[in-house]
């Protein structure tokens, strides 16, 4: 991955921009961080977070104009949070820290003139920075404008207490009227406060840079003006610190304006979904004020997707971590399990305002770690077996139509594989329709190739694909899953597809058996942009009569159901979890159109119809049909339209053997076959090596590809019976 | 909390050497040490049963042994001369030593700091530190209050950070991140770790080379 | 089947050969992607046939893999 492909991904996410209310501050008071500490009565916290932005908290909290309320989204829900009464109360129930630090002195001298808000908070930004500062106002204690205000609001005593603080610091006061340049007086720099109102004309706002605070006059800076035609106390505060970081700036021979757009920008990206936040008015107490906030922040995809929690991260700090993990030459890949854990499937990209996609971040890293070899070898082969399998000359073939070849009926490797009656129905019904020029294909599309990133497996098994389309001059692709038309439409952009449902739509509509109850409509995963095949599908249900049930989380936001990008087999438990959540969007069954959703949702405490189900055969399965059945299904299917592959049949595939559920179960979890077992079975019994136990049982072992298997039977007259089975992929000898 | 190479088994998995890599990276590191001459006066700090100090005095150096473990000393005292002492309190003068080798001691430390201070203290000008240990993965990961080893491990810019604010210059690194890949192997096979608890798997496994640097006019 | 730390396995179920031997606890080396592990199995002391137990293939075995791949 290039530094620049990094950048273009990590700009995208947006979960690190600011919240609205500090965003919309002119000091960038971290309101969010403030509202934390306030509701949990941690008010000495919360003045320190004020003070980290502000210059004089104990004056601007006072009686601050607070903009960062103006831009709080909670106005949507019943009242934007009251930040400028929080910071009152935190100001009344805290003392705050000593009198701050001082950076080494630099003796340089600048004069701050005026007694407002600008020039006090210049000047105690100035002395921070270790400059001598000399404070020029009337009166006996400063505060301009604000010595007019009430004393309920802004006691005097604070305005005193600044201007001890101030001193403390190391401010002389001056007294004097304004240099024309800031050399005449040997200043090194001049402020010129404009909210005091005896120097309000001294300068004129249009001659103020609204950047850097300089005035025509060399060294001589000023702010304090008013916004919007009226007095901001926060302005004015902001105005004294910018202005200080320029004379600091100037002082030092440095650019004024490098880097400062940050300061000085009101927007933010950030984008906070307000889905499920309640409606709530304001509170008068101010701790419970504070835990209105809802600590604005995106997450938006992160809330909405189980592997994006469990990371603990958001689509920025991801991308960041796949980057570096390319970046390790020697040593272990920490990411690689999150790679292969993404299930591909595009909601993070839809929620996201500016469309991350985890699933293209994943699927190309997964290339990635194909091309550098560091793809573990193990965590996708079982898949890829089984596409290999759907591919092989026992399940896969192809045959023009009878006259011609108008289309090519494309079941898919997983609907031949769970249900194969429907299969077979389907294709005899579209078969008549086309009056016998319908061609069919049977195989795999290659989808487990692409993701788990194995471009030129996939680049292979297309291109056969392309040959027997070409032969019968290219006709349109009838499709019945949905991940296929994913594929295809990337890897065969020049052939027209069509989904199946289209089809019956157009050519008719068997006769439908639509079933009582309403059903929740799943939409799968790779349907998100195929609004033409998510309307075909609900005008069927319309036209059968069958009430649906749609998912709040349906159409272009529809969520996996955990089969996809195979992320069944990085992380079972993380597909597991995202079924229970999908189950759980609705107390109905469920129905689906792809056969992969619905043996990935089946299993899980509600029944899962196939729209097949409801127009073929009328009985949904109440279990799942399993990797074993799959295999001999499309081997039947196979048989069945296209005849025999001409290969003899394996010698151990006639071996009955019995199973009880409980060990199939733990079978399929294991991810050991039928034929697997057949096999070792049979390669033990010729070679004669076994062991058995006092109990009864019998052990034999084979190595079939990378895996050695062992399998425990009960052997007797019939079939023998299974009972135990496990796998390893380590080889052994003695070491003598 | 016992550590996990005070396990009864880590010694069988993980030989006389004790960390990740073993004899053979020890050896290493010695070899690449080649600005010491016969004679140079060499710390192996945290030298365990004294595989390293073994080796040390086999090629001529003056070398001695630190551990705080009586246990592991009472080992060690066959291969060469030991003292036993705290990381954080080397008893040696000031600019005392031509060498420290320290394999594996740092993360270990809640403060590596520290020790690292220490090393620039007892060094003279110009003397080398060589070093093999674990460091964080995560970039500006957190190994606060983790258990078991590396504890004290951090990110390979916080390592240099450590270095050069102690007045070090690295001259070389490698990494050896295979070697822990390995290690973890072996430790969860010997069913010392179990397989979740191995944290050495986000981790690697560096070798530096430092030189301390003569020291200037302080700011 | 029961596993001591000792690297060793204990045959408890009685397993015996189809050769006829007996299973005896022998070394045996485990190996994978270049790495090579030593364990004691039992295996017969006839023909050689190496048990490996449930517990095992599906503990030690499988997690050792895991990390031995992750490259």
């Amino acid at each position: 991955m290039e530094k620049e492909e990094l950048k273009s991904y990590e700009q995208r996410c947006i979960q690190e921009e600011l919240p609205f209310c500090q965003a919309a501050c002119p000091l960038k008071v971290d309101g969010r961080s403030f509202c934390a500490a306030m509701a949990e009565g941690r008010f000495e916290e919360a003045r320190k977070v004020l003070s980290r932005a502000m210059p004089l908290p104990e004056i601007l909290g006072r009686i601050c104009d607070h903009p960062c309320q103006e831009a709080c989204v909670m106005s949507e829900r019943g009242g934007a949070v009251a930040l400028g009464k929080l910071e009152r109360s935190c100001l009344e129930r805290s003392r705050g820290a000593g009198t701050p630090l001082r950076l080494p002195l630099t003796g340089k001298r600048v004069a701050v003139f005026g007694g407002g808000l600008s020039s006090l908070s210049c000047a105690f930004e100035l002395l921070k920075k270790g400059h001598d500062v000399f404070l020029a106002f009337d009166g006996e204690i400063p505060g301009g404008r604000l010595l007019s205000i009430p004393d309920e609001i802004l006691p005097k005593e604070i305005l005193g207490a600044a201007q001890q603080t101030l001193e403390r610091m190391g401010a002389k006061r001056l007294f004097g009227e304004v240099p024309e340049g800031a050399g005449s007086q040997n200043w090194s720099a001049v402020y010129v406060g404009v909210d005091d109102p005896q120097l309000a004309d001294h300068v004129s706002g249009k001659d103020i840079d609204t950047l850097t605070y300089e005035t025509p006059s060399s060294g001589v800076f000023s702010g304090g003006y008013p916004r919007g035609g009226r007095a901001s106390p926060v302005w004015e505060s902001a105005d004294g610190k910018r202005a200080a970081n320029s004379i600091d700036r100037f002082i030092q021979g440095a650019s004024l304006t490098s880097e400062r757009g940050r300061e000085i920008s009101v927007e933010t990206r950030l984008f906070t979904p307000l889905e499920g936040v309640p409606h709530f008015p304001p509170r008068d107490d101010p701790v419970e004020e504070a835990k209105r906030c809802i600590r604005c922040e995106c997450r938006y995809c992160v809330r909405e997707c189980p592997f994006l929690e469990k990371y603990k991260g958001y689509p920025k700090v991801y991308a960041r971590e796949i980057y570096n993990n390319f970046s390790i030459v020697k040593g272990v890949h920490q990411a690689n399990r999150m790679i292969n854990s993404c299930a591909l499937c595009g909601l993070c990209e839809t929620l996201c305002p500016n469309d991350f996609s985890m699933a293209d971040l994943c699927r190309s890293a997964r290339e990635e770690m194909v091309k550098k070899g560091i793809m573990p070898p193990s965590i996708h082969e079982f898949a890829l077996l089984d596409m290999e399998h759907a591919n092989s000359p026992r399940a896969a073939g192809s045959r023009a139509g009878k006259r011609r070849t108008k289309a090519f009926f494309f079941p898919g490797c997983q609907l031949a594989g769970t249900m194969l009656e429907q299969t077979e129905k389907l294709y005899q019904y579209l078969d008549g329709v086309f009056q016998g020029d319908l061609g069919i294909m049977l195989g795999c599309c290659g989808a487990p190739a692409w993701w788990s990133g194995r471009r030129e497996s996939l680049e292979g098994l297309i291109g056969k694909l392309e040959q027997v389309l070409r032969s019968e001059g290219n006709p349109p692709l009838i499709l019945a899953c949905p991940s296929c038309n994913e594929v295809f439409r990337n890897y065969l952009p020049h052939i027209d597809r069509i989904s199946v449902w289209q089809v019956l739509l157009d050519k008719g509509l068997p006769e439908g058996r639509p079933v009582d109850l309403p059903l929740a409509l799943h939409d799968p995963c790779t349907t998100r942009r195929e609004q033409g095949w998510r309307d075909s599908v609900r005008e069927i249900l319309q036209k059968i009569g069958q009430p649906f049930e749609e998912l709040s989380f349906g159409g272009e936001t529809t969520r996996c159901c955990g089969y996809g990008g195979l992320q069944y087999m990085s992380d079972p438990g993380l597909a597991v979890e995202g079924v229970r959540r999908r189950l759980k969007e609705s107390d109905n069954e469920f129905l689906t159109y792809c056969s992969m959703c619905r043996e990935s949702l089946s299993g899980h405490g509600k029944r899962v119809f196939h729209l097949l189900d409801l127009l073929f055969v009328s009985s949904p399965l109440e279990k799942t049909t399993g990797f074993s059945q799959r295999r001999s299904n499309r081997e039947t299917l196979r048989w069945n339209l296209l005849g025999s592959s001409g290969l003899p049949p394996e010698p151990w595939e006639e071996q009955r053997i019995s199973i009880q559920d409980s060990v199939r179960a733990r079978l399929e979890e294991r991810h050991i076959l039928e034929s697997d077992i057949k096999q070792t079975l049979w390669e033990a019994r010729s070679k004669g090596r076994f062991l058995f136990s006092p109990k009864g049982t019998s052990l034999v072992s084979s190595r079939i590809g990378n895996v050695t298997f062992w399998v425990e039977y009960l052997p007797g007259d019939g079939a023998p019976e299974i009972v135990n089975a496990w796998s390893h992929r380590m080889t052994l000898e003695l070491v003598e | 909390m016992a550590l996990p190479y005070e396990h009864p088994l880590w010694r069988s998995v993980m030989g006389e050497s004790l960390h990740p890599g073993g004899e053979g990276l020890s050896r290493r590191l010695v070899g690449l040490c080649s600005s010491f001459i016969e004679g140079d006066r060499v710390l192996d700090a945290g030298c365990g049963p004294g595989f390293t100090l073994g080796l040390l005095r086999e090629t001529g150096l003056d070398a001695v042994g630190l551990d705080l473990s009586s246990h592991f000393l009472k080992e060690a005292a066959s291969k060469g001369p030991v003292v036993r002492g705290q990381l954080q309190f080397l008893p040696f003068h000031d600019k005392s030593l031509d060498g420290v080798i320290a394999e594996c001691v740092l993360s270990q430390q809640d403060n590596p700091g520290e020790v690292v201070a220490e090393f620039a203290r007892v060094l003279k000008e110009r003397g080398l530190l060589a070093v093999t240990d674990l460091f964080d993965r995560e970039i500006g990961g957190s190994r606060k209050g983790a258990k078991g080893c590396g504890r004290g491990a951090v990110d390979l810019a916080g390592i240099e950070k450590i270095f050069t604010e102690e007045g070090f210059r690295i001259i070389t690194f490698e990494d050896h991140s295979d070697l822990l890949r390995e290690c973890a192997a072996r430790l969860v096979w010997a069913g010392v770790l179990k397989g979740g608890e191995a944290s050495c798997r986000c981790m690697g496994y560096g070798l530096w080379l430092a030189k301390k640097e003569q020291e200037q006019d302080s700011r | 089947m029961r596993n001591r730390t000792d690297l060793g396995f204990v045959d408890e179920a009685g397993w015996r050969c189809g050769c006829g031997g007996r299973l005896v606890s022998r070394k045996v080396a485990a190996s994978y992607l270049g790495s090579r592990f030593e364990v004691e199995l039992p295996a017969c002391n006839e023909c050689g046939f190496i048990l490996v137990p449930e517990d095992l293939a599906m503990g030690r075995m499988f997690e050792v893999e895991k990390i031995l791949e992750d490259k």
